[in-house]
């Protein structure tokens, strides 16, 4: 395989996917995805990322967050290390810490430190973005893919941006896209593009409450609106969307088919902080793992259960994203 | 061959539920409970050792028994969710997306019934505690009565797991107060915790221990755009205070940040606040001098007051009652 990988992509670290190899460069962000009957053999050997709650703890009181507050913190900086390196050993190629709020984590930034100069993995976290500062953002220059900060209309997500901005910093912005937002949804984009964000991703709600689920006339604003600003933005700003969208945002173009489906129990997997590890951060099932050994093991054992689509509402996996379940019934007292 | 470029690195994204059921009496609550809670110990131990094996999760196994319905046949909640007895309630409480009906007609199969289910929380939790001393309505038992009512107050208010079941400091996202109002003979404790079985456990414990009757309620805090400290502080015996903006200085943009910092408002109502523009919201004129927090307690009053000063601006707190009676202060 390695002699049909262009030159010029060879310091790109490979990661053999089903049929396909995907290199990557954790400096730039840049993927080559090659396909063709020369990649045609090949298998993955391990998830390519790993969504790594440190602890489920968090300086904020977000009663929505679907982390359990409660979960048992089992990791040390060294013990994720040490656990990490051993996964970027097996051929993962990128960790993402969330949360909880990574920044609450004691030695957080040592272990990026670390894990970026001891292993090939690339490092990135997603933050409420309180805690950040510039002396912590220079501290971790040069040693993490991007940062990605979550907009709440809590907090005061300017000053973040602007602070990320002014420091140089790589980031993102996540920004879940609920009914009370659709109304100024252009309005925030733009604003965000102002400040200086360059890469957005619109996240869609997953969960129960049905007051956070768009309607088919929201869908339809959000699909009309944000069509025209993709073209507005066109280089100035990065739109992206989840994959939890599916098929529902049927005017914008992607770069990858909904069709190729969500990659959650094979592509990435989330690791919690009580060592127990999900299909994605929204995910029913969870299992516990005491290795890294372990966790190659359920990742292939657990692959067909993990297929399934999320008991949430709002999961692409779903033909109708589990949007027209029966409503829920009181069991009728007979049943004493 | 093919080959398709594109930059990317991995991100990583991320409900509370709330259960609260009441029962004829304590023996029935606590049967009731004991029995839930054994399951979930075995759900636990089952999700150690055979995870999610389809259709014989201990859970599924015991909504089968008892009719219970269960939907999915997986376990939405994380593990160590316990039910806590209250008296004759009981609390459920835990982090689900979305939870499966079982625990509701558990409850309404042993005869009670289901005073609040929260399914994936979005603001806070707020506690209120109606308490009172049985008889204490009668002349010959209402000082006693009162006495009793009292010492239940200050033990709530000093109680250190109290205290450690609310929330950090900043006061904008769950207020972290807890305030006691009398009514006659009976009181009203009203708190935002971070922590609602936490909070919940410690004041039925002192409840118990001071011989005082408590009936709890639960309710989600929906109004995102007021702190519910204010509706804490509004319940409040103690006086509650506005904060008035009087001219935001040189420097409206670091009055705003300050506003936004101690309070957590939305930062457009913020920056609204303090320019000469309309409420985002109602539409309302600029009046000035404008209440940029309302029925705050005077330690909140007083943080904001010293931020907002500290940036530049003008300001004052008054008492919240005053100034609804007499109007706006010059």
């Amino acid at each position: 395989m390695d002699a049909a990988i262009p030159s010029s992509l060879r310091h790109m670290r490979p990661y053999a996917l089903d049929g396909a190899l995907l290199l990557f460069d954790r400096e730039t962000g840049w993927n080559a995805l090659i396909d063709g009957p020369e990649t045609a053999h090949l298998r993955r050997a391990a998830p390519r990322v790993l969504q790594f709650a440190l602890s489920h703890r968090c300086n904020l009181a977000c009663s929505f967050c679907s982390r359990d507050a409660d979960a048992k913190a089992l990791w040390t900086g060294s013990s994720a290390f040490d656990f990490l390196s051993e996964m970027a050993r097996a051929g993962t190629m990128e960790v993402a810490f969330g949360g909880g709020e990574p920044l609450v984590f004691k030695g957080f930034a040592d272990l990026v430190r670390r894990l970026h100069d001891e292993t090939p993995l690339g490092v990135s976290f997603t933050t409420n973005g309180t805690l950040l500062s510039a002396p912590l953002l220079r501290s971790l220059e040069g040693k993490i893919g991007q940062v990605r900060l979550s907009i709440y209309e809590e907090s005061d997500w300017r000053a973040q941006v602007r602070l990320l901005r002014d420091t140089g910093a790589r980031f993102g912005i996540n920004y879940l896209v609920t009914p009370a937002r659709v109304e100024r949804l252009q309005d925030v984009l733009l604003e965000l593009v102002e400040l200086g964000a360059s890469d957005l991703l619109l996240l869609s709600y997953n969960g129960a409450d049905p007051a956070l689920h768009l309607s088919d006339a929201q869908l339809a604003i959000v699909d009309r609106d944000l069509a025209a600003i993709w073209r507005a933005l066109s280089t100035r700003a990065e739109l992206k969307l989840d994959v939890c969208w599916g098929g529902r945002l049927p005017s914008l173009p992607r770069a990858m088919s909904p069709e190729e489906g969500c990659g959650a129990g094979r592509d990435h997997l989330v690791i919690h902080s009580d060592k127990t590890l999900s299909p994605c951060s929204f995910h029913h099932l969870t299992y516990p793992f005491e290795t890294a050994e372990d966790v190659l093991r359920l990742w292939e054992m657990q692959r067909t259960p993990m297929r399934a689509a999320t008991a949430a509402p709002g999961c692409a996996r779903e033909p109708d994203y589990g949007l027209t379940r029966a409503r829920r019934r009181l069991p009728i007292l007979e049943a004493r | 061959m093919r080959i398709r470029f594109f930059r990317a690195w991995a991100s990583n994204n991320s409900g509370a539920y709330v259960l609260l059921g009441r029962f004829r009496d304590v023996a029935v609550a606590e049967a009731a409970a004991r029995e839930l809670n054994q399951m979930l110990a075995v759900q636990d131990a089952w999700t150690e050792t055979e995870p999610n094996a389809v259709g014989t999760a201990p859970s599924k196994v015991f909504a089968d028994r008892h009719g219970l319905s269960f939907e999915t046949g997986w376990p939405s909640w994380r593990r160590g969710m316990r039910c806590e007895v209250l008296g004759n309630q009981v609390l459920l409480e835990g982090h689900a997306a979305y939870m499966p009906p079982m625990f509701v007609g558990w409850i309404a199969k042993h005869g009670g019934h289901v005073e609040t289910e929260i399914v994936h929380a979005h603001g806070a939790i707020i506690v209120r505690g109606h308490a009172w001393v049985r008889n204490g309505s009668r002349p010959e038992s209402r000082d006693a009565a009162a006495q009793t009512l009292g010492s239940f107050a200050e033990r709530v208010r000093d109680d250190p797991e109290v205290v450690a079941a609310l929330a950090p400091p900043r006061w904008g996202k769950a207020g972290r107060a807890v305030h006691v109002t009398s009514e006659g003979p009976s009181i009203d404790i009203v708190l935002a915790p971070h922590e609602v079985t936490r909070a919940t456990k410690a004041i039925r414990a002192l409840a118990d221990a001071e011989g005082v009757q408590l009936n709890l309620h639960v309710f989600e805090w929906i109004d995102a755009q007021l702190d519910p400290a204010a509706l804490v502080a509004a319940a409040a015996g103690t006086p509650s205070y506005d904060v008035m903006l009087g001219d935001p200085g040189p420097t409206p943009e670091r009055v705003s940040t300050a506003i936004v910092e101690t309070t957590n408002l939305d930062p457009e109502l913020a920056e609204a606040y303090v320019r000469d523009r309309p409420h985002p919201r109602t539409g309302a004129p600029p009046v000035w001098p404008r209440a940029i927090a309302q029925r705050v307690t005077e330690a909140h009053a007083q943080a904001l007051l010293s931020a907002i000063r500290e940036a530049g601006a003008t300001a004052s707190m008054v008492p919240a009652d005053a100034r609804r009676r007499f109007g706006s202060p010059a």
